[in-house]
């Protein structure tokens, strides 16, 4: 069964944008979200190493 | 010949682990008893109205089985674990299979006990009559059996020796137990309410094929996951 | 020093070219978002609705193509033992879920307004929603477990099953109930939808390369880490 039959009668069509609009903000925001995860777990990790170098060094 | 060994250290596993649990009469007697009770609660959860209750039973009767069994697969390994047993087991030659399909069984005769418990109380609190093809029903309820104890032994192996264990088996083994559900459940209202008797057959092959795929699979994995 | 470093199985990785893949990647994603919303008119039935797809259906695609890899990884991992396989197998496995997430909240979206309801138990989301929660219990079961040989084993295993149990999840979810329109690909759309999918389906690729490389980057650093700082502690007392 195809979605357009479905698609309510009446419904203004102008809220219609705030869906779209809501959705690529969703994706960006996770999308962003997700990166600077990513990008902090990687400075920590290197942040540790060096530790783990220098501690290496030190004995 | 090597096979023949193997079924008995199998059957071995399963009687050890059997004999345990009928001595500590407790166990099973608490689970059984909590899987009434999750009934009675879903009695209440979907009204007093017996139609309703009626056509809920199938659903109701497989998640209580499910909600009690997954107590039952993690005791089955922290028995060892707490006896410091499991080591020493794991070092007979060719033990590992043996022991899962050891554990399998015992598990596998736990819920199938458990699950004439559920049936019988839901026949009775639910107000369903038996059907004339119940050894139809007997063939859904040994199929849903092995697929819920099969991955519920196997993810057993894992969660009962992590941290935060009771919450860790039913979050990795609910989802992947859908299909077994799913199946279990429709073939057992199409059985029990009426309905389509094909619908049932599909259901049943639908079992048959999950057992199988994750029989073969559990078997060829369990190597790796108790040895680690 | 040097001593220290040899006792870590491998180096750490090297971000060398892949920063500036990341930035190539969102800048591509940005380009293909502009065009396809430029190019392509306003549905006859779904209005502006459409431009959710040209997300929606990507995050879709990609999440498939990380949970295969999840299970390829995890394989060769049992094949092969290289930690460096189950470091691949987890850093697909979260982008995954990320893109599953992603694909979920989209596709809800998208139905509000199309469907009247938020949720509908059709085949194809409920099997996504499945899918999400088996890879939220595969996430799970790493974090819950630390020692690193025994997680990497279990959450291959995991990972596997969770991969191969989609065809049958799906399979059963269909039989209980369909309702979802019939599956989007460029050949049912017209000619600059298919474009604009397509464009928008490399974006989601790229990033989810980049997002992958950088997971794995983090988490291998953080073993080698490990590696070296067990490495200094022993051999300083030893020393010592």
């Amino acid at each position: 069964m195809s979605c357009k039959r479905l698609f309510l009668e009446g419904h203004p069509v102008v809220s219609n944008v705030y869906f779209v609009v809501g959705a690529y903000a969703v994706s960006w925001i996770v999308l962003l979200a997700y990166l600077f995860r990513v990008q902090s777990l990687l400075r920590r990790s290197r942040a540790a190493l060096a530790h783990a170098r220098s501690a290496g060094g030190a004995t | 010949m090597a096979l023949r060994d193997e079924w008995h250290r199998a059957r071995a596993v399963a009687w050890k682990d059997l004999t345990a649990e009928r001595r500590s009469k407790a166990g099973f007697n608490a689970v059984a008893a909590l899987a009434v009770t999750i009934l009675v609660l879903f009695g209440f959860a979907l009204g007093p109205d017996s139609e309703a209750i009626r056509a809920a039973a199938p659903g109701a009767l497989w998640l209580a089985a499910l909600f009690a069994g997954v107590l039952a697969f993690n005791r089955s390994y922290q028995m060892e674990l707490d006896g410091g047993a499991l080591e020493p087991l794991l070092m007979y030659p060719g033990a590992r299979r043996a022991l899962f399909a050891g554990k399998l069984m015992a598990n596998f005769v736990f819920v199938l006990l458990l699950l004439v418990i559920v049936i019988a109380t839901s026949l009775v609190l639910f107000q369903v009559a038996v059907p004339p093809t119940w050894p139809a029903l007997l063939i859904v309820v040994l199929l849903g059996a092995v697929g819920l104890v099969t991955l519920g032994t196997f993810y057993a192996a894992m969660a009962s020796r992590s941290r935060a264990r009771e919450v860790l088996l039913p979050l990795l083994l609910f989802p992947m137990l859908v299909p077994v559900l799913l199946a279990a459940i429709q073939a057992t209202k199409a059985l029990l309410v009426g309905g389509a008797m094909n619908d049932a057959g599909a259901w049943t092959s639908l079992l048959v094929a999950y057992d199988v795929i994750f029989l073969i699979l559990t078997f060829l994995a369990f190597d790796y996951v108790i040895e680690a | 020093m040097t001593s220290a470093v040899a006792n870590s199985p491998f180096e750490a990785p090297k971000s060398g070219r892949w920063l500036l893949f990341g930035w190539l990647a969102f800048a591509y994603l940005i380009a293909a978002q502009a065009i396809s919303i430029a190019i392509s008119p306003p549905d006859r039935d779904m209005g502006d609705l459409q431009k959710i797809l040209y997300i929606h259906v990507p995050a879709a695609w990609n999440m498939g193509i990380c949970y295969f890899l999840v299970a390829i990884y995890s394989m060769r991992y049992l094949w092969k033992r290289d930690e460096r396989d189950d470091l691949k197998a987890a850093a697909a496995a979260e982008v995954g879920t990320l893109l599953n997430g992603l694909t979920l909240v989209l596709g809800m979206i998208w139905g509000r307004p199309t469907w009247g309801v938020w949720w509908a138990w059709d085949a194809r989301l409920t099997s996504t929603l499945v899918m999400f929660l088996i890879f939220a219990g595969y996430l799970a079961l790493r974090a819950f477990v630390d020692e690193p040989e025994r997680r990497a084993q279990w959450s291959a295993a995991a990972g596997l099953f969770g991969a191969i149990n989609y065809p049958i999840v799906y399979m059963s979810v269909r039989w209980w109930r369909t309702l979802h329109q019939v599956q989007s690909t460029p050949d049912t759309l017209d000619p600059s939808y298919a474009l604009s999918l397509r464009l928008n389906a490399f974006a989601i690729l790229f990033i989810a390369i980049f997002f992958i490389r950088r997971r794995y980057e983090a988490a291998l650093t953080e073993r080698v880490a490990e590696h070296e700082l067990q490495a200094a502690v022993l051999g300083g007392s030893s020393r010592g």
